[in-house]
């Protein structure tokens, strides 16, 4: 008779999870079994007194001192090499030849035993360069050895950062490596961290490598000439020749816990690296008066980056003057007021300390009415970026053809950019004034009903646009089409006479509104 | 199987309630008896908070193709889904309402998952064929069931393989990776694979998506040759497919079926405006 | 004048991009000139393939530190591979995801852990159970196999654990959707798709163990002898090294850098084919 295979994997199943409590209990064994016996012997002055008798009596405070500095140097000396090596591949080569035996080395690296790094130090620093059994010696070893972790890891967060980024730096006339210090690295930082941490928990642990090139002096280090005992040496040295197993216990229960908490910490950076969709603007307790008039009646939401938000409501409900508080472009009207606030960025955009220009320049608006200025469509594209002191022509050129691309109207006028701008028709006006936006790099789009004059076709090209748009930007759009609302945006807001009244994702706010008057909305039956 | 054994099968179902005018057309008008095959009503799903089916109706017949359509995010796959259990592996799904797969309710609590989805076998968007060998594939769903003996074992594949029109191209190439074939022959595959456990239903979930247009042809051409045996429900963004293969089609919009009927009737003279706007090309 | 600024930069970084592989140069030639001129004059057969080591009286044969180094590493193999699988395969397909995500960080934290810690651990807590339970000395190379075994569970572990979580979903639903259990759509699909993943994480994890040096002279026992049964005593290749650096000088000390070479080639083929391993698991997919 066959065992159903309902049976058999109620069967593996269990074996299975016998198999990972095991590994768990094990695991768990081993810490809990150090930290029993060791932690009963550290004690303030188990930690920072000298050591007595070889170790036999008295504390661990040079092999501390050694566990601590041995690892710093390793790192200064791997992470400039290591985080260079990164940046040379991800930035300023393609794959060739030499990546590839950059990358075979690297990984071959990673696979020597320690006590192999221990035979070439030994061989290397102490005996060719006679650097001795030093800290020195000892630094260079352990940054040998964790080289390979830190050019992985600083590899993998540099590719992390978005494309987009670089290209805008590039497209600002930076150089190559302006670009990498200015934004690829600060934006790898974490990443970069991590390798770092891992390598310091490798460190503080190795063994075989440090007693052979870093010695085994219970003196405390004076200088990088000093040789040095790490804890890892000194609880092996007692453990290994009988000297005090007391004491040994308790140089491992401190070894056990700074190896845990560096990587612990390490975990923790990795978790919180990949920032998940972080809000790009934060609406609190928005009001806007004009006059006794109050037109905003104190709205709150966020808006996640690179997402769209679509803005619905009977016209006369304030969206529009909720998204011009958003640039500050309400002010332009005598007897507005405001209360609340609006972080971008999480900075106040009405705080003392910002510029309501340099902020307009972060945020572009494209309005109802498509307005191209009296000029050519060339023009009509520089026109901000020289505002801002792009003058190199060829700077000018790529950021015209990229923004004209990523509004879908390259291929239409790419043969008479000298022509006016008065010349297209409406739908290729409203898109110009979107390049026109793009242009300027900002960070943020507000769209105020950017397809009421269009027709059907050009409608469907500017929502094409933005839904590639959002890739790079965060955008806002207000629309009298529901149904626009519904195709292109991530999350919906719907207002009602000046205030907000339901803010969700877009497919519940019209399949499953919260709120009675959403529900009349979207389906039509008001507005 | 759990038959309860006070409910008799259902051999004609009674119409449900609620639905729309073409299910009229549906059960009187139809050429003699249209056994039905699945039912399903009052049909909701969730997604945590977000609902995805709302109140969803239809009937499936047998022996004939059913086509889904609507604009994407409209329910369509979730519903084609929900038909043999397989959006139970996304966490946080609640259902309520009825279906019914030959008068049983397939979510009554004791079903058994595994011989529901043997009845309900599925091809998918992308072909998925595993990385096994083509014999390995379609003999898997046997093995699964403990099939064996390798002559019955071989003598399926060929059939299903047959029934599926690849046997005469991969006939020498059985042991050979399924990946290696080209993607529309990868996509028979899985309907051959199906066919070895010799479903009642097969769901498709817009199969030809990924095939140039000879391949879809192809794989319709196939299709209209397996509903002499089987009941097919068939999920498409592709109209003009649903218009020539369908004997019946639903229309979905946001979660609801808007509209349901046999195919030549919902395209020509639609009941419901939103029907006619997205037939007519005005959005989706 | 900023060009030039960027070509030097540029320069400099492909200066510093060779570190890693000056760094790999640097370890073969010196393991090399230190060792070569020993394997030479003594003969690589000799050196290989005797039992006799007494480096005192100019008798270097180091066949018990290759077999001994051979069984402890298969030995840890057997412990840590199928643990090491059936933990990954339990977190990855059957376990709540709230558990996955404690669990598997937990396990890899435990990678941390200095080696000389399990050693100890084996000489105060296995070694005497080993002793009591099934006889012999207790340090040994069942001892050294369990420890190293648990040693190696975390890398087996955490690299299974990725290949088995980066095969497609449509595997998966394939399987299901044709009738299957989930343990028959595991060990039937799953599983084969993630074979070269999983493979390689066995091949790292060996080299790990192959490598490992201040816990192995701590449980292994260190007797330079061809080993009999699982009970026997031994010393490997790396604790012989360890043992001797200290004081070794002349031919001595070349041996023991001979004994390197032959660490650093096994190392070599083995890190080489689980990257082979891994690049025809990305070419497939």
């Amino acid at each position: 008779m066959r065992i159903s295979p309902k049976h058999t994997q109620r069967i593996a199943i269990a074996l299975l999870g016998t198999a990972t409590g095991v590994t768990l209990v094990v695991l768990l064994f081993i810490i809990g079994f150090v930290l029993e016996k060791g932690l009963p012997v550290v004690s303030f002055s188990f930690l920072f007194s000298m050591p007595k008798d070889m170790g036999r009596a008295g504390g661990i405070l040079p092999t501390l001192v050694g566990t601590l500095l041995l690892p710093l140097l390793a790192i200064a000396i791997a992470l400039p090499l290591g985080v260079g090596t990164a940046v040379y591949l991800t930035e300023y080569t393609r794959e060739t030849r030499l990546t590839r035996i950059i990358r075979f080395g690297t990984d071959c690296l990673a696979g020597i035993p320690s006590i192999i790094f221990g035979l070439f130090g030994f061989i290397f620093f102490v005996t060719t360069l006679k650097l001795g059994w030093s800290l020195l010696s000892g630094g260079l070893t352990l940054a040998i050895m964790v080289l390979p972790t830190i050019i992985r890891t600083s590899e993998e967060a540099i590719r992390a950062v978005p494309r987009a980024w670089r290209e805008v730096s590039f497209s600002l006339g930076a150089t190559r490596w302006e670009t990498v210090t200015k934004v690829v690295l600060p934006n790898a930082l974490p990443g970069i961290v991590t390798g770092v941490m891992l390598s310091v928990g490798r460190s503080i642990g190795e063994t075989a490598a440090v007693i052979f090139t870093a010695g085994s002096s219970l003196r405390m280090p004076h200088s990088v000439f000093d040789s040095v005992r790490t804890m890892a040496v000194h609880f092996y040295i007692m453990a290994r020749e009988g000297i005090s197993n007391e004491n040994a216990y308790g140089t491992a229960a401190v070894l056990v816990i700074s190896v845990l908490l560096v990587n612990t910490t390490t975990y923790w950076l990795m978790e919180n690296m990949p920032a998940s969709p972080s809000i790009k603007v934060s609406v609190r307790d928005l009001k806007v008066f004009f006059g006794q008039f109050q037109a905003l009646r104190g709205v709150s939401l966020d808006v996640p980056a690179f997402q769209i938000l679509g803005v619905i409501g009977p016209s006369g409900s304030a969206k529009t003057t909720f998204l011009r508080a958003l640039n500050r472009m309400n002010e332009l009207t005598p007897g507005s007021r405001m209360e609340g606030q609006v972080l971008l960025d999480d900075e106040d955009v009405y705080g003392p300390g910002c510029d309501a220009v340099a902020l307009r320049k972060r945020v572009g608006m494209v309005f109802a009415m498509p307005v191209p200025l009296p000029m050519s469509i060339y023009d009509n594209l520089a026109y901000g970026p020289r505002l801002c002191g792009i003058r190199a022509r060829a700077t000018l050129d790529t950021l015209i053809e990229t923004s004209l691309r990523a509004a879908f109207l390259w291929d239409e006028v790419k043969d008479r950019l000298r022509s006016s701008g008065l010349r297209l028709s409406g739908g290729q006006q409203q898109r110009l004034c979107l390049a026109r936006t793009l242009a300027m790099q900002p960070e943020l789009i507000l769209l105020d009903e950017p397809c009421s004059g269009l027709d059907p076709i050009s409608t469907a090209r500017i929502e094409e646009a933005l839904t590639m748009l959002k890739a790079r930007y965060t955008i806002i759009l207000v629309t009298n089409n529901t149904k626009q609302a519904a195709r292109v945006a991530d999350t919906t807001a719907f207002f009602l006479m000046g205030e907000l009244i339901e803010h969700g994702p877009t497919g519940q706010i019209f399949t499953a509104p919260r709120d009675q008057r959403t529900d009349d909305y979207v389906t039509g039956r008001f507005g | 199987m759990n038959t309860p054994a006070s409910q008799p099968a259902h051999e004609v179902p009674v119409p449900v309630a609620g639905f729309n005018l073409h299910n009229a057309v549906f059960f009187g008008a139809g050429n003699g008896l249209n056994k039905v095959r699945m039912q399903v009503a009052d049909f909701n799903l969730h997604y945590g908070s977000f609902q995805a089916l709302i109140n969803v109706g239809m009937d499936v017949a047998a022996r004939k193709i059913t086509a889904l359509i609507g604009p994407s995010g409209c329910g369509k796959s979730t519903l084609l889904r929900a038909l043999n259990r397989m959006n139970d592996l996304i966490p946080g799904v609640r259902v309520s309402g009825q279906i019914c797969l030959d008068g049983e309710d397939i979510y009554a609590p004791g079903v058994d998952v595994c011989a529901l989805r043997k009845k309900t076998g599925m091809v998918f968007q992308r072909p998925n064929p595993f990385p096994l060998s083509v014999f390995d594939n379609v003999a898997f769903g046997l093995r699964v069931a403990g099939e064996r003996s390798k002559a019955a074992i071989h003598e399926t594949v060929e059939r299903s393989l047959r029934g599926a029109w690849l046997w005469d191209q991969v006939r020498d190439t059985l042991h050979a990776p399924a990946l290696d074939l080209p993607l529309d022959q990868q996509q028979r595959l899985c309907i051959a694979r199906l066919l070895a456990i010799e479903p009642e239903v097969i769901l498709l979930d817009e199969p030809c998506s990924a095939l140039d247009p000879i391949a879809t042809a192809k794989v319709e051409e196939l299709l209209l040759n397996l509903k002499k045996q089987y009941t097919i429900v068939i999920v498409t963004h592709n109209m003009q497919q649903a218009a020539r293969i369908a004997d019946y089609t639903g229309y979905m919009l946001l979660g609801e079926m808007i509209d349901f009927g046999p195919t030549a009737a919902l395209f020509t003279t639609p009941t419901d405006r939103r029907t006619n706007d997205y037939l007519s090309g005005r959005f989706g | 004048m900023k060009i030039t600024r960027e070509q030097v930069v540029e320069k400099l970084l492909l200066l510093v991009a060779c570190s890693a592989i000056m760094s790999l140069l640097l370890i073969a030639v010196f393991i090399v000139k230190e060792g070569a001129p020993f394997l030479i004059k003594v003969g690589p057969r000799d050196f290989l393939l005797s039992s006799d080591w007494r480096p005192q009286e100019g008798h270097f044969g180091i066949y018990p530190m290759i077999v001994a180094s051979l069984w402890v590493t298969l030995g840890a193999l057997l412990v840590g591979g199928p643990l090491g699988i059936a933990g990954a395969v339990f977190l990855t397909e059957f376990a709540p995801r709230a558990l996955m995500r404690v669990v598997k960080p937990a396990i890899e934290l435990l990678a941390g852990i200095p080696s000389v810690v399990f050693g100890f651990i084996g000489v105060m807590v296995l070694a005497p159970l080993v002793r009591a339970y099934a006889g012999g000395p207790g340090l040994s190379v069942l001892a050294a196999a369990v420890i190293l075994g648990i040693m190696i569970l975390p890398t087996v572990l955490s690299i299974a654990a990725d290949a088995i979580a980066s095969v497609p979903q449509s595997y998966r639903e394939g399987a299901l959707a044709l009738g299957a259990t989930r343990w028959q759509a595991v060990h039937m699909v799953v599983l084969k798709a993630a074979r070269s993943g999983i493979l390689a994480g066995l091949i790292l994890g060996m080299g790990r163990a192959i490598g490992e040096t201040m816990a192995v002279i701590m449980v292994a026992g260190n007797a330079v002898k061809v080993p009999h049964s699982p009970l026997d005593s031994v010393r490997t290749l790396t604790a012989n090294i360890a043992l001797e650096m200290g004081y070794a000088t002349g031919m001595h000390r070349q041996a023991l850098f001979a004994t390197g070479i032959v660490l650093f080639i096994g190392i070599m083929l083995l890190n080489g084919s689980a990257m082979a391993v891994m690049k025809q698991r990305k070419g497939k997919s």
